[in-house]
C-alpha cells in the first residue's frame, strides 16, 4: 500500500478499545460516562452493533427515504 | 341500597351495569377495589400508588350523577389503573423511575385518561413498569419486580407488566399501557389477559411519558373481549364501524420468523386455531430479522437522545441496566439511523403487499410461558437470552410497520398463559375484534383463570 503524506497523521486503530471509543464519542456529545457504566455500555453498543450489521448489510434503492413522519 | 352481589371483577362493562343500573354503587365498587389491592397486590406488586380519596371522591360524583337522572357514561364507576407513565392531574408522572419522582404534579390528564374519565371511568392506581418501559420484564430496581399472578415466582413481563398483571390478578378490570417494541403484546400473554396495540398515531399520546417517539403506541387491557373494545373507542374518540363477518375475513398464519423458536405447548394451540379456521395458509413477511433489528436501533437510538440531557446531570440516578442500554443508544451512528428508518419505509411496502392477499394474520405473542425470575432467560436458537432484552421475539418486528395487533389469551395450553398475536392492516382494528370474538365463541381464546386459591 503506498504512503500518503497524511498518513503519518494520528488514527484511530481498528482495535481501539470498545471503552475508548465511548469516552471518545460520548465526549462529543457532551456526555461524560462513569467507570462503573463503562461494562453495561460496552456490552449494548456490541448488541446494537450487531443489529446496525444487519440494517446496513441490506441494499436499498436510494429513492428509499426515511421514515421519519411515518403513516402506517 | 342491599347488600351487592359480587360482580365479575374481571369484566369492566358488567361492573359498570351494575352501576348504571343500580344494583350496586360507584363509591361501593370503588372501595372494594382499593380494598382488594391493599390486601392482594401485596404478593404481585403490580400497583405502585393508590389514588385513593380522590377515587373514592369521583365515585360519589359518579352516584350523585346517576342519582340525580345523569348518565356518566359507558364506563360508569369503572375503576381502571394506569401505567405509571400517564399524566394523571395532580399526580407526579415517574416513567418508572426515581430520575422524575420530584417533578411537579401533572397539571392536566393524559388525553386518553381524559377520555376515559369523561366516559365514567375512575383512575385509582398507577401501575408498575420497567423504567421509562425500556425492557420485557417490569424487574424496577426503584419500585421492585412485578411477579406474574398464576406463578408468583415468574415474570408477569414488560414493560407494562403492571397493567397486564393488575388485571390477570382480578384487582382491575381495565388499564392503561404502551407498546413500543411489544410492551402490551408480551404481558398480556404471559399474564393471560387480553391487550390492544392500536394503529400507530390513531391514539392520542399526549401525557403520556414518550420512550422512541417513532414507536410508541398507547392501549389497554382489560379482563373481557368487550371491556377491550368499548376501553379502545373511548380511547380512540369514538366507535369502530361494524365489525366484519368473520366469514368474510381472510386469515393467514406467519411462518418463517415466526414459526420458529416457539414452545411445542403454544404450536398446539396455534395450530387448533389455523385447524378451527378451516387450515390457514401460511405466509411469510421478508427481512423479519432486520425488521426487529430496525425497531431495536431507532428505539435506543430516540431513548437514548430523549434521557441524554438527565444522562449528563445524573446518570448514576438511573436504574443501571436502563442506564446502559440508554447511554448505548444515544451513542449510535446518526447512519445507522437513518438506514433504520429507510429500512422502515421498505419494511412497510412488504407488509402492505401481504394484506392485499389477507385481512388477519396470527402469530405467537411470545416464545412461550413467562421465564422463571430467578433464571429470566428464554431459549432462542437453541440458546439462552436475557428474556429482558428478548422477549419481544415476535413483537419488535411488527412494531416497526406500525400495524394493529390484538394479544388474545389462548385457552386450553394446560399451564401457564400464552398469547396469540391478531395482526391487521393499518386502522382494521375492527377486523382483529371480530375474529378475537369469533375465536373466544369457539373457546380457543379467553382471558386464563388463576389456580382457583387465587381468585379473589
Amino acid at each position: 500500500m503506498s504512503e500518503h503524506p497524511e498518513s503519518s497523521a494520528p488514527r484511530v486503530p481498528d482495535a481501539a478499545p470498545d471503552e475508548a471509543v465511548i469516552v471518545a464519542t460520548a465526549r462529543d456529545i457532551g456526555l461524560g460516562v462513569d467507570a462503573s457504566c463503562l461494562p453495561g455500555v460496552v456490552a449494548n453498543r456490541a448488541l446494537l452493533r450487531r443489529y446496525a450489521d444487519l440494517v446496513h448489510g441490506f441494499a436499498l434503492p436510494d429513492t428509499c427515504e426515511p421514515a421519519f413522519e411515518y403513516r402506517p | 341500597m342491599t347488600a351487592p352481589a359480587m360482580t365479575d371483577p374481571f369484566d369492566a362493562l358488567a361492573i359498570a351495569a351494575d352501576i348504571r343500573e343500580g344494583r350496586r354503587s360507584a363509591v361501593s365498587v370503588m372501595s372494594a377495589t382499593i380494598a382488594a389491592i391493599e390486601v392482594r397486590d401485596t404478593s404481585i406488586n403490580s400497583v405502585t400508588r393508590i389514588f385513593g380519596p380522590r377515587a373514592v371522591a369521583e365515585a360519589e360524583r359518579i352516584d350523585r350523577r346517576l342519582a340525580a337522572g345523569d348518565d356518566p357514561g359507558p364506563l360508569a364507576g369503572v375503576p381502571f389503573g394506569v401505567k405509571d407513565l400517564f399524566d394523571v392531574a395532580g399526580e407526579v408522572t415517574t416513567a418508572g423511575s426515581v430520575v422524575l419522582r420530584e417533578s411537579p404534579p401533572a397539571t392536566h390528564d393524559a388525553a386518553v385518561v381524559a377520555r376515559l374519565r369523561a366516559a365514567g371511568a375512575i383512575p385509582v392506581a398507577s401501575l408498575n413498569m420497567d423504567e421509562f418501559a425500556y425492557g420485557f420484564a417490569t424487574d424496577n430496581a426503584h419500585y421492585g419486580i412485578t411477579r406474574n399472578p398464576h406463578d408468583t415466582a415468574r415474570l408477569a413481563g414488560g414493560s407494562s407488566g403492571g397493567s397486564a398483571a393488575a388485571v390477570a390478578a382480578g384487582l382491575l378490570p381495565l388499564t392503561l399501557g404502551s407498546d413500543t417494541n411489544g410492551s402490551i403484546r408480551v404481558p398480556a400473554s404471559l399474564c393471560g389477559v387480553w391487550g390492544l396495540k392500536p394503529t400507530f398515531g390513531s391514539v392520542p399520546r399526549e401525557g403520556a411519558y414518550p420512550f422512541a417517539a417513532s414507536l410508541d403506541v398507547v392501549g389497554p387491557f382489560a379482563g373481557t373481549l368487550d371491556g377491550l373494545r368499548v376501553a379502545y373507542e373511548v380511547m380512540a374518540g369514538g366507535p369502530m364501524a361494524g365489525l366484519p363477518a368473520v366469514a368474510d375475513l381472510r386469515v393467514a398464519r406467519l411462518g418463517g420468523w415466526f414459526g420458529a423458536n416457539m414452545s411445542d405447548t403454544l404450536a398446539g394451540a396455534i395450530d387448533a386455531v389455523a385447524a378451527h379456521l378451516g387450515g390457514l395458509e401460511t405466509v411469510e413477511l421478508p427481512e423479519v430479522a432486520r425488521a426487529r433489528a430496525a425497531s431495536f436501533l431507532i428505539t435506543a437510538a430516540e431513548g437514548g437522545t430523549l434521557h441524554l440531557p438527565r444522562l449528563r446531570r445524573h446518570a448514576l440516578r438511573y436504574d443501571p441496566a436502563t442506564r446502559d442500554r440508554l447511554i448505548a443508544g444515544a451513542l449510535l451512528p446518526a447512519a445507522t439511523l437513518v438506514q433504520a428508518h429507510r429500512f422502515r419505509n421498505w419494511f412497510r411496502a412488504q407488509v402492505h403487499a401481504l394484506f392485499r392477499s389477507a385481512d388477519v394474520l396470527i402469530a405467537p405473542a411470545t416464545v412461550g410461558e413467562a421465564p422463571p425470575i430467578d433464571q429470566p432467560t428464554i431459549m432462542v436458537d437453541g440458546q439462552p437470552v436475557s428474556a429482558r432484552a428478548n422477549l419481544g421475539l415476535y413483537t419488535q418486528p411488527l412494531s416497526l410497520a406500525g400495524l394493529p395487533i390484538l394479544s388474545a389469551p389462548l385457552v386450553g395450553t394446560g399451564g401457564l398463559p400464552l398469547g396469540l398475536q391478531l395482526i391487521a392492516a393499518p386502522g382494521r382494528e375492527a377486523a382483529l375484534f371480530a375474529l378475537a370474538g369469533a375465536l373466544a365463541q369457539a373457546g380457543l381464546v379467553g382471558r386464563v383463570p388463576l389456580p382457583a386459591s387465587k381468585e379473589r
